[in-house]
């Protein structure tokens, strides 16, 4: 009688993941058992709910150095840091003057619009500094940006005139979305979530193809141009996409919060 | 803010270099050092190549990762810059670019 041998092989990482993965690998660096698992988990996860396909760059930037926290997850394509940027245990900082990153694609570029987009910063201290990412229309009209001395600022996204101050960030996730007629900013820290604004002033003009940037922005509405304000915040997560409705935007930035604090060992303030 | 002020064509030169690094190793272009307008101050007028030492050491890729002063490009690059004696002090509110301040 022939033995048999009953091979038993675990749960296989989602083709995402593993991709990313294998883009870490091929710029030396090796993710933990744990934080493979949580990056898997983080990805399958938002493909369940049916948030991945709105997701369309996510850089997570605690892996201390320069290639691998330009690999996007999501397509593995990579954007590229400028000026004076230090890489971290689980995030990155800019010097406040020259240091930023570029998503190297515009809002247009990534799908987003005048209606429905989508930005969320990681903040890993509370520096209250959003440390985030803007494009603009000149005039500072058509900006969508959360930005640096405590507050939260959005003036409305993708055009119109009318400007909402917010209250401190204080580190911790801000996340701003265009979505369903809303413009709005939520902030969450280990406390909890909470809405910064909600407002339904209508959007206009056009898509902006300024480059998005984390750590810094800029003004300038032109496909060339490069950002001119910057932050010294320390940036954990990155992420742009679609709009999301509030409750989905509760979701998923309870999973970043739990893929970040799983993948380094931090605590979100 | 410790780093080289040049003319715009040979900043052009030095980014391109640094690009040309990346991608001739089959590589995205991850890292730069950027080049920034001088706005205000005695250079102004003129490009600001950020080139602190910090910056030169930026950990970029591997285990241990490499860091820019370590690429043999980086040579010919900072001799094309005068060296790195050549490096100044910059002024960080001169490279505020005044017609992007939020009001």
């Amino acid at each position: 009688m022939l033995a048999r041998r009953v091979i038993l092989a675990g749960p296989s990482l989602d083709p995402d993941a593993r991709a990313y993965l294998a883009a870490l690998s091929g710029v030396g660096i090796s993710a933990s058992v744990s934080q493979k698992r949580a990056i898997d988990a983080f990805i399958r996860g938002e493909k369940r709910e049916g948030r991945w396909t709105s997701v369309k760059r996510f850089y997570l930037p605690i892996w201390g150095v320069a290639a691998a926290n330009a690999v996007d997850v999501v397509t593995r394509a990579s954007g590229t840091f400028s000026g004076g940027v230090t890489h971290g245990a689980g995030y990155i900082q800019g010097d406040g003057s020259t240091g930023y990153f570029s998503f190297a694609a515009s809002p247009s570029d990534i799908g987003m619009g005048p209606a429905n987009g989508h930005y969320l910063s990681l903040q890993a201290a509370t520096t209250n500094q959003a440390g985030f990412v803007a494009h603009c229309g000149s005039g500072n009209t058509n900006r969508f940006s959360l930005y640096r001395g405590g507050q939260a600022d959005l003036y409305t996204a993708f055009g119109g005139t009318t400007g909402h101050n917010g209250s401190t960030t204080d580190g911790g996730i801000a996340s701003g979305q265009r979505f369903g007629g809303h413009t709005r900013i939520h902030k969450r820290l280990t406390a909890g979530r909470s809405t910064v604004v909600d407002t339904t002033v209508a959007d206009a003009g056009a898509t902006v193809t300024a480059p998005i940037y984390g750590l810094a922005w800029n003004f300038r509405d032109t496909a060339g141009s490069s950002p001119a304000n910057y932050f010294n915040g320390q940036i954990g997560v990155l992420s742009a996409g679609l709009g999301m409705s509030d409750a989905d935007d509760t979701a998923y930035t309870l999973a970043v919060k739990a893929l970040w604090e799983t993948c380094t060992g931090l605590t979100l303030p | 803010m410790i780093g080289f002020v040049v003319s715009q064509s040979t900043a052009d030169q030095v980014i391109a270099g640094i690009a040309a690094a990346q991608i001739g190793r089959g590589l995205p272009v991850y890292w730069t050092t950027g080049a920034y307008p001088i706005h205000s101050g005695p250079r102004m007028g003129q490009m600001f190549i950020p080139a602190s030492d910090e910056i030169l050491a930026t950990p970029l890729r591997g285990f241990p990762p490499d860091t820019p002063l370590e690429f043999p490009e980086a040579a010919g690059l900072i001799a094309l810059l005068g060296g790195l004696e050549a490096r100044v002090d910059v002024d960080a509110s001169d490279l505020i670019d005044p017609n992007q301040t939020l009001s």
